[in-house]
């Protein structure tokens, strides 16, 4: 086993986790803004370095367990970048409530799970991160202090704890496979030689708790209570890095590692019924929320269909679904940020659309913001989401699979019912509430980040179309 | 570098007046200026390509890695370009009073730059962008300035429309995948395997037939026109229905050719279903503005009869048809679209006798409602002629069913003349406003109006002003489309 261990590897979650120690020090002192910004410095710090390091670092394996350099140091820099957006959005919230730097700092773990998991070539440090993800998120969900986000964690919890022990039977049969042996890379030939119907077992088990995680149909039922009842920052990250993680490890392990071999080709049609039923359930789904959240709940399900479908279509795929995973997870992170914006700029807004009614009357930059978000999120041309839904069309036609795109297309524009009902909210009905009257402010952190990443939306939709997309490619080390 | 610039000013102006949009005067010199300039190029643009007559394409490509950034105008995108060019100013001018002006203005200078951008995109790629390009500032133009029904009208144009674009997607990745030589369109594709091109062409077909509208994908279009702000209007039925006709004569019929072959004799009974069934609407309305949306059904049903036949003539109908049914629909809208502002009534049986109140007005309507019912001399007929002529010589005497549609196009626009213009002035309209208090098309309409109508009467006089400049180019489009040997 190499023990050498590259800057790469370790400089990113070092400098988070340093970020976590000082600000959980300054909280214990009392000083909850300087946690704040210590736990978000940590996180941006990580961001910088970790795409610094990408673009300098070949791919390689640090300890036998964790893969670093190229994508598998930008993706994680990527999440910890919408880490440090949410937290820098939340500031106030965090900064202000007693268990704030609690939440931040969680966040931050997350992240830093999120980075294991997506990096892991080994089944203890899989298994390991996907519950440690887990119980962050259901800390988070509880954290908004609610009633109600107190109780949906606890279900979320209960459905959780299932789905961890469908993975422990999974592991255990692929341990039972390979010998003990828990190395992807390793572990993977004797998979392949390995008799077809425990190894299919394991991978349907292993793939139902990624499903899970991932909020896939039909362990979705979680998805749309939990999003709507964490608060939007934590909301923002939940729903982008983790998935992001989620999806990508789901990749290496499917496509590139363990269940690679033949043997576990008829797993795709698995994929493939997962990814639809997502897509449909998700789509069809969002068309009636009131809610804004959940309605982006519902939007996460239909998103995770689009990637599963992206891995299904075999090696066109890899590309696919790591362009569309990091579309959705910029897209989502807005969203959600914007959402938080809604209700610094509204206050008392009860999280339904006629409540945010003609909201970009009060703030253009905020309606605008929001739209950009709903618009990428569909997967309309100029922003960032396109290239997403473009390449999972390219993908799945690539592979023969011209009746799934279809279905991906039609979910598409079913989706827009529920995208452009927010936009139409914003900007075509007339406010309810007198907004004069309201005591509201300017949107402060959250709209400023809002707009941040709505602009890293159009840059990541309008740029290609002038340079090519291999530009954006190199950035994820594809 | 000039084909560039015929969507970059429209663009730039976009973004200035979103800017610096909040003051009224700004925002209409930034708008005026910018589909000025916009227009100054497209001429330049129709000179050097009509004196280039062996230039089959007019290119501009950012070369490098992949982009997708590749223009090219010819005779088939030319004369589409100017009339948006053109019809982008007079929705500026149309838009003159409107609410909120600058973020009006910059939706509406995105707006043509998109559309510009259709006709002129040499990439596949770049062809779908432009395209869904255009749905947003339309979705927002319609949601923000239209009528009573404007939320419901803007949600069902956008799901509709995206719809047959999203299947058009999935159409157009295909060729990618098929043709295999990356997403540019060359000047003459090759076209792709037979076996695969009758599903590439019916996903490709989705978008352009919902974008025309063919009956019955229409339903979308009543609501929009009919809520739709009148700039919004006018640059919906005037250029965005071309971009369906356009995408099948520069998409389909080069890409899929025996599949088009194949296809004609449904896209023909299709357009012959739109020219009956669109003027039998219009003859049952009573708001002037949904009659105008429904006469746009009958009259780009002639547009697809033209192309179905897939000959130089029929192609030169389609084309006649498209440039000819953008000044009269534009015109038409305008028109109605003032006399909505004074009267706060569309409806046909509120008014009667506008002849004598509103002489100007009224004289114009009737040339323009003329020109749409196809009479000789006016800019309508040698298109409609054209597509039907051309329509008898490849699918027979089956075709003679469109003439009812041109006997009920006559009914119809008689009726409104009758009942708008002729007659006695009603003393009263509606809630009080009095008849006798319309003011007449004032300067700066007529300014729009005029030039409309001189063009109307110029093109019926002349259409070689439009069927030259498109000739080399349509009659390649044949011989691929294999009518001519």
């Amino acid at each position: 086993m190499d023990l050498a261990l590259p800057l790469a590897a370790w400089l990113v979650p070092v400098l988070v986790l340093g970020g976590v120690v000082l600000g959980l020090v300054a909280d214990a002192l009392d000083r909850r803004p300087t946690a704040i910004v210590l736990i978000a410095l940590g996180l941006g710090g990580a961001s910088v370095a970790g795409f610094v390091l990408s673009g300098s670092t070949q791919p390689g394996i640090a300890m036998g367990v964790l893969a670093y350099g190229s994508g598998f140091t930008a993706l994680p820099a990527l999440g910890y970048g919408l880490a440090a957006l949410a937290v820098t959005a939340g500031y106030r919230r965090y900064a202000t409530a007693d268990r704030g730097p609690g939440m931040a700092a969680l966040i931050a773990l997350g992240a830093v799970f999120a980075h294991a998991l997506l990096a892991s070539l080994n089944l203890i440090v899989l298994f390991v991160s996907l519950s440690g993800l887990a119980i962050v998120a259901y800390a988070l969900v509880a954290g908004a202090g609610t009633r109600r986000a107190e109780e949906s964690a606890v279900r979320y919890f209960v459905q959780g704890t299932i789905a961890s022990g469908l993975t422990l039977y999974g592991l255990a049969l692929v341990f039972g496979l390979t010998g003990g042996d828990a190395s992807f890379l390793t572990g993977s030939s004797a998979l392949g030689t390995a008799e077809s119907r425990p190894a299919l077992l394991a991978l349907a088990l292993v793939l139902s708790a990624f499903a899970f995680k991932l909020g896939a149909f039909p362990f979705h039922a979680w998805v749309p209570d939990a999003y709507e009842n964490a608060d939007s920052t934590s909301a923002a990250f939940l729903s982008s890095v983790p998935k992001m993680a989620a999806l990508v490890a789901l990749l290496v392990i499917v496509r590139g590692t363990l269940f690679q071999a033949a043997v576990f080709a008829p797993a795709t049609s698995l994929l493939v019924a997962i990814g639809v039923g997502s897509l449909l359930f998700g789509s069809f789904g969002m068309v009636r929320q009131q809610s804004v959240a959940r309605l982006l709940g519902y939007s996460g399900i239909a998103q995770v269909g689009y990637g599963l479908l992206a891995i299904s279509s075999g090696d066109a795929g890899i590309q696919a679904t790591i362009v569309f995973i990091v579309t959705y997870a910029v897209g989502a992170s807005a969203a959600f940020i914007a959402l938080e914006a809604v209700g610094r700029v509204r206050p008392g807004w009860d999280g339904t659309r006629a409540g945010m009614a003609g909201i970009a009357r009060r703030s253009p930059a905020l309606g605008a913001a929001l739209s950009v978000a709903m618009l990428s999120l569909t997967g309309i041309p100029l922003f960032a989401g396109f290239w997403g839904k473009l390449h999972v069309f390219a993908a799945l036609l690539s592979n023969d699979s011209v009746v799934l795109a279809i279905v991906a297309g039609v979910a598409a524009v079913v989706s827009f019912g529920g995208y452009g009902s927010v936009i139409r909210a914003a900007y075509f009905e007339d406010p309810s509430v007198n907004d004069e009257e309201a005591v509201g402010e300017r949107g402060g952190a959250p709209l400023a980040v809002s707009i941040v990443l709505a602009l890293a939306i159009l840059a990541l939709g309008i740029v290609p179309l002038l340079t090519g997309i291999s530009r954006v490619y190199a950035l994820f080390g594809l | 570098m000039t084909l560039a610039l015929l969507i970059a000013i429209p663009l730039t102006g976009a973004l200035v007046s979103a800017v610096g949009g909040r003051s009224t005067v700004v925002a209409r010199v930034i708008a005026l200026a910018a589909s000025l300039g916009t227009a100054g190029v497209a001429a330049v643009v129709w000179r050097a390509y009509a004196s280039s007559a062996e230039a089959l394409t007019y290119e501009f490509t950012i070369e490098g890695a992949g982009s997708f950034l590749r223009l090219a105008a010819d005779g088939l995108s030319v004369p589409l370009v100017a009339l948006t060019a053109l019809l982008g100013i007079i929705a500026v001018l149309a838009s003159w009073n409107v609410e909120r002006i600058g973020a009006h203005m910059s939706l509406l200078l995105a707006l043509e730059a998109a559309v510009i951008g259709v006709f002129l995109a040499a990439d596949l790629i770049l062809f779908y962008v432009a395209w869904e390009a255009v749905l947003i500032p339309m979705f927002f133009l319609i949601g923000g300035w239209g009528h009573e029904n404007r939320r419901y009208a803007a949600m069902k144009f956008f799901i509709y429309t995206f719809a047959g674009s999203a299947l058009m997607l999935v159409g157009l990745v295909l060729l990618v995948v098929l043709g295999g030589t990356g997403t540019g369109m060359p000047a003459t594709p090759l076209p792709i395997e037979p076996a695969s091109q009758t599903l590439v062409f019916w996903l490709l077909a989705a978008g352009f037939l919902v974008k025309i509208p063919v009956v019955p994908l229409h339903t979308w279009l009543p609501d929009a026109h009919v809520e739709a702000p009148t700039a919004g209007s006018i640059m919906l039925a005037g250029v965005m229905l071309k971009m369906g006709a356009y995408g099948i004569a520069r998409i389909s019929i080069p890409y899929t050719p025996d599949a088009f072959a194949a296809a004609a004799p449904i896209l023909a009974a299709l357009g012959v279903i739109g020219i009956v069934y669109g003027a039998a609407m219009a003859l049952g309305q009573s708001d002037l503005k949904r009659l105008v949306a429904y006469s746009s059904v009958a009259h780009m049903g002639f547009v697809v009869l033209g192309l179905a036949s897939g000959t130089q003539l029929g192609l030169q109908g389609a084309m006649l048809g498209m440039v000819s049914h953008g000044l009269v629909a534009g015109l038409l809208f305008f028109l109605v679209g003032a006399l909505y502002e004074r009267a706060h009534t569309r409806d046909i049986r509120a008014f009667g006798g506008l002849g004598v109140t509103v002489p100007r007005w009224a004289t114009i309507f009737v040339v323009a409602s003329f020109a749409s019912l196809g009479l000789p001399g006016l800019s309508g007929f040698p298109g409609e002629f054209a597509s039907i002529v051309a329509g008898f010589g490849r699918f027979g005497f089956v075709i003679a069913i469109a003439g009812i549609g041109i006997v009920l196009a006559g009914a119809y626009t008689l009726r409104a003349v009758r009942l708008v213009v002729h007659g006695e002035p009603a003393a009263t309209l509606v809630d009080g406003v009095e008849a006798a208090a319309l003011r007449d098309l004032d300067a700066r309409e007529l300014l729009i109006a005029v030039p409309l109508v001189a063009l109307i009467v110029a093109l019926g006089i002349w259409p070689r002003l439009v069927t030259d400049i498109a000739a080399a180019t349509l009659g390649a489009l044949a011989s691929l489309a294999g009518t001519v040997s």
